[in-house]
């Protein structure tokens, strides 16, 4: 999925065309809304078309549009945020080893919506991970903290979607 | 370390993050290797995040996103590349976003010597102003307003833009335009031609701005004979044409001298 990085400046629409579905698939795991990821999609690339230029560094384009996608979210619903521990049960799921086969034939929608039963916390850097394979190091930038915190918050994360998904899909 | 701290780092691990320089990290995955537990728990690890990324691919997108992205693109005139200056090193030093910031302090200091320039208020209403392309083209000139020439003189004003092959509105009061006028300019945008005149209010209160756009030019476009108001907040615009010329009158302050101008 990843596009090639180079020190030349790629065109608005090439941008467009490698970036509009992660991060539409990003703004969908952040607003729930189908029609409010396509305004975050399109307002993000409005951004782009105001601001981009400043960005120096275009290996940094992608980072950089989720970066703002996110801070536009935060901009128009702002929330705090919680971190909960890791628990005993959690570690249940890991002796379930049907689970996987069950998520090999999940529909994208179903993957979604198991992700909008996580809370933000862990639904942003995991939905990060799992859509566009971004380094830690971008997640990081991109949610303003640090790596470590990330690592924990996507530990913590995967635990509780294979919870959820363990609940729905082993019924 | 404990089992769920350990467990807790093989999730979060992942090859070619630079994870292994951690003392921590390590020691869980010497530990991992040791113990067949722990191995089948990152073997699961793997297969887990394999599993549900490819789940999360399927996730689906619209269809139409991508040519509604690049449609706004096309229309707010986004790039670089959609917009062509008629006159060399001229146009494109305001208009592309590159130089928004260096375009500000420009103004600051135009404000030194044109007292009477402001830039437009740049507000959210504007883009719910944008209904077809003539507004949103004529919205994306506005929104980085900065014309080429300014003076206090309204006749120096006319010569500029008849100078620079502009077109000047044939169903405004001219009097009204001309005697009030201190900025012009002519641009392309989308390969489209527009005259930009820039004056104030018959109340001399506020600034306004009338763009002209050639009928040819936006054959698929409805344009009222009589000019038409929108409103969004205190932003708004009338729109009007005829077989030649389409026009567009932003007012950012409230449409009361929007009326009084089109006497409607």
């Amino acid at each position: 999925m990843d596009s090639p990085e180079t020190d030349t400046a790629p065109s608005f629409e090439s941008i467009v065309a490698d970036y509009y579905q992660p991060l539409y698939r990003f703004a969908y795991s952040l607003s729930k809304s189908p029609d409010d990821a396509s305004d975050l999609t399109q307002q993000t690339f409005l951004i782009w078309g105001e601001k981009g230029h400043s960005l120096r560094d275009k290996s940094k384009v992608k980072s950089w549009l989720f970066t703002s996608l996110y801070r536009e979210f935060l901009r128009q619903n702002r929330r705090g945020q919680k971190v909960a521990p890791i628990d005993q049960e959690i570690l249940e799921t890991y002796r379930d080893p049907a689970l996987v086969n069950s998520v090999r034939k999940l529909e994208g929608n179903e993957a979604m919506e198991a992700l909008h039963e996580l809370e933000e916390t862990y639904r942003e850097p995991l939905t990060l991970f799992y859509i566009k394979n971004l380094a830690y190091k971008e997640i990081a930038e991109i949610l303003d903290i640090p790596i470590g915190t990330v690592m924990s918050r996507l530990a913590r994360g995967k635990a509780r979607l294979k919870s959820t998904l363990s609940e729905k899909l082993m019924k | 370390m404990n089992i769920e701290q350990i467990v807790e780092i093989l999730e979060a691990y992942r090859p070619g993050e630079d994870l292994e320089s951690d003392p921590v990290v390590r020691e869980a995955l010497k530990a991992a290797e040791a113990d067949p537990v722990l191995a089948r728990i990152r073997d699961q690890v793997d297969e887990f995040d394999a599993a549900f990324a490819d789940a999360v691919q399927r996730i689906p997108v619209p269809d139409d996103l991508q040519q509604k992205i690049l449609q706004a693109a096309r229309l707010g005139d986004l790039t670089r590349q959609q917009v062509a200056p008629l006159a060399a090193n001229r146009i494109l030093r305001w208009l592309h976003p590159a130089t928004f910031g260096i375009a500000a302090a420009v103004v600051i200091m135009l404000a030194l010597t044109f007292t009477f320039w402001s830039k437009p208020d740049l507000n959210e209403s504007r883009i719910a102003l944008a209904q077809d392309p003539i507004s949103a083209a004529a919205q994306a000139v506005y929104a980085s307003l900065n014309p080429a020439f300014k003076s206090r003189d309204g006749e120096k004003v006319r010569d500029y833009l008849v100078s620079k092959n502009g077109f000047a509105p044939e169903t405004l009061p001219g009097d009204v335009v001309w005697n009030k006028a201190f900025a012009c300019d002519v641009i392309e945008i989308n390969g489209r031609k527009v005259s930009i005149i820039c004056f104030m209010a018959p109340d001399s209160s506020r600034s306004m701005h009338l763009f002209t756009f050639l009928r040819e030019e936006f054959p698929e476009v409805d344009v009222p004979s009589r000019p038409v108001i929108r409103r969004s907040g205190n932003a708004c615009c009338a729109q009007w044409g005829d077989d030649r010329q389409i026009h567009v009158l932003y007012s950012d302050k409230g449409e009361e001298n929007l009326r009084k101008i089109l006497d409607i």
